[in-house]
């Protein structure tokens, strides 16, 4: 039997906060932080990568959007593409966590 | 191995980022991104070496992160369209210079090929996304200048009494208009409707200079290739405009109308009238359809022996023949209609092979320059071969793109490539000039009570 890949991850996750909003890379570390009760703390190292190779996907894009303390802001945004891969990754997902709910909590009934 | 200045982690990521351009720009990102953790630091109360220390070690191994950054980040390649530029070039100049003898400026030539080859290969390897970002809101001023520095060329000095040179040089830099176009959207990004509206007058605006020349072809593929520049963007979403399917068609209407009005009025039908009927007036204006259609007429696919008909003899006898604009026909008088078929093929190659390149992009910055160019020749080239053979009632000025004669245009033509072959190259590091923005919108004190 062949093995399946988990699906989601962090791509997943990068792409759910560009869904809102155009984020910098260390403004999306701290987002990431925050918003998972500090469980994801990525390193910067980890997040560059991970968003360039999103970028060659064609899923994200950047632009250049500013200067603070002569530092340069480059915003990612997520594309079309990309919202429908996240949708895509969102749909797995779930169907993946309910299967591992319905394992932890002793399977579900099948109407015997 | 543990690095606690900043500088010195910058330098080792660098040295796994093999590209040069990648590499400053993806160090500059995470040097920024340094400075924000090192900033943030200071904000907690942490002493400032401690802070520059822990936001160095924050970032991770700097060989790991090098090598994953180095991974998508690598210059594409494309060497089919300049081989096949190249061959077109040789061609050209075997064929033009050898067998059609009456061009014996052969050294002026040579000279053009290896000036247009130097300037190709200096734009290839050029920073273009960096170029175009430098040029900032100059572009709107050189849209603006641009068309009136070669109407002004062309008022002074008149194409019937410069000949060959200034004029023409002019109807050549109209070449790189829709280059300028592609610019000018790039900083158009999501500004909705009102921003195709003025993108679509620029393009009218910029494709009015070769009327003056006077060469109605030119303008309509100028204006041609802007429209479809203009129609990609709006149809990828990068004006802004929601109703793809109601502003499309309001963009081609302008030109739609044009054309009927042109092809109905008396202007064009006197033209019209004797390339359907050369016949009529087979020595005054039907006299090049005439010439044209009787010389293919019999012409066999591939000439084995040396005998011409009378009509291929009297074509090569002709003032036709002498024309760069009528290179290929001269060429199938000679060897028959395999130079027609041949070259034909070769233009749909390079425009087959272009347009799936295009397709791979993965920044629609980059995929609208590449289409102001790859449209820019395949018009041309299409017009040239379509005139030459005598299927279209308009002709250009333009010459065969690296295949026909003439210095000036083999640089512009070589040029443009330069530009396309730098689009390509630079795709994985193309960043937008502008942010996605939402369209502009009149104030609501302005808008009519519902």
């Amino acid at each position: 039997m062949a093995r399946e890949k988990t699906p989601g991850g962090l791509g997943m996750l990068l792409l759910s906060l560009l869904d809102q909003q155009d984020r910098y890379g260390y403004e999306m570390i701290e987002a990431l932080r925050q918003r998972s009760n500090q469980v994801f703390d990525l390193k910067a190292g980890t997040l560059y990568p991970l968003l360039h190779t999103l970028e060659a996907q064609g899923w994200v894009t950047s632009y250049d959007g500013g200067t603070v303390d002569g530092r340069v802001r480059r915003y990612y945004h997520l594309t079309d593409s990309g919202k429908d891969a996240l949708e895509t990754q969102k749909t797995q997902w779930k169907r993946y966590a309910d299967g591992i709910n319905g394992v932890l909590e002793g399977g579900v009934s099948c109407g015997v | 191995m543990g690095y606690e200045k900043k500088e010195d982690y910058l330098q080792a990521v660098g040295q796994e980022i093999r590209w040069r351009p990648a590499r400053r720009q993806l160090t500059r990102e995470l040097s920024d991104h340094i400075a924000d953790q090192e900033a943030d630091f200071l904000s907690q109360g942490m002493d400032p070496q401690e802070a520059a220390r822990r936001a160095v070690e924050e970032m991770g191994d700097p060989v790991e992160v090098g090598q994953s950054m180095n991974q998508p980040h690598r210059p594409k390649r494309c060497f089919s369209l300049p081989i096949l530029a190249l061959c077109a070039s040789f061609a050209g100049l075997v064929c033009c210079g050898q067998w059609m003898d009456f061009y014996d400026n052969k050294g002026n030539q040579l000279l053009g090929l290896g000036v247009g080859l130097v300037l190709m290969g200096l734009l290839w390897l050029a920073d273009l996304p960096a170029a175009l970002k430098k040029l900032g809101r100059w572009v709107y001023g050189l849209v603006i200048l641009c068309p009136l520095g070669v109407w002004t060329l062309f008022v002074l000095w008149p194409h019937h009494n410069s000949g060959v040179s200034s004029a023409r040089f002019g109807l050549y830099l109209t070449l790189f208009f829709p280059l300028l176009f592609a610019a000018l959207l790039l900083r158009l990004r999501g500004q909705g409707a009102w921003a195709v509206i003025a993108a679509s007058l620029a393009a009218a605006w910029l494709a009015m200079p070769p009327i003056q020349f006077p060469n109605i072809g030119t303008a309509a593929i100028l204006y041609g290739v802007m429209l479809f520049v203009l129609s990609a963007a709006v149809w990828n979403g990068w004006m802004g405009v929601k109703r793809r399917w109601l502003a499309l068609p309001l963009l081609w209407t302008p030109g739609v109308l044009f054309l009927t009005a042109f092809f109905t009025s008396g202007l064009s039908t006197a033209r019209f009238t004797y390339f359907f009927h050369p016949e009529l007036d087979p020595t005054g204006y039907g006299y090049q359809w005439n010439t044209i259609r009787q010389t293919l007429d019999g012409l066999p696919f591939f000439f084995t022996s040396g005998a011409l008909s009378p009509t291929q003899e009297a074509y090569l006898q002709s003032g036709l023949s002498h024309q760069s604009d009528f290179s290929l026909l001269t060429l199938t008088a000679q060897w028959g209609w395999v130079v027609m078929a041949v070259s034909l093929g070769v233009i749909l190659l390079f425009g087959a092979l272009a347009l799936m390149r295009i397709r791979k992009l993965r920044s629609l910055s980059a995929r609208l320059t590449a289409h102001a160019v790859v449209w820019t020749l395949l018009f041309q080239a299409l017009l040239y071969w379509l005139a030459g053979f005598g299927y279209s009632p308009f002709y250009s000025m333009l010459p065969l793109p690296f295949f026909s004669y003439g210095p000036g245009f083999q640089m512009t033509d070589l040029a443009l490539l330069g530009v396309l072959l730098s689009a390509f190259r630079m795709d994985a590091l193309w960043q937008d000039i502008a942010p996605p923005r939402e369209p502009f919108r009149l104030p609501p004190s302005l808008l009519l009570p519902e």
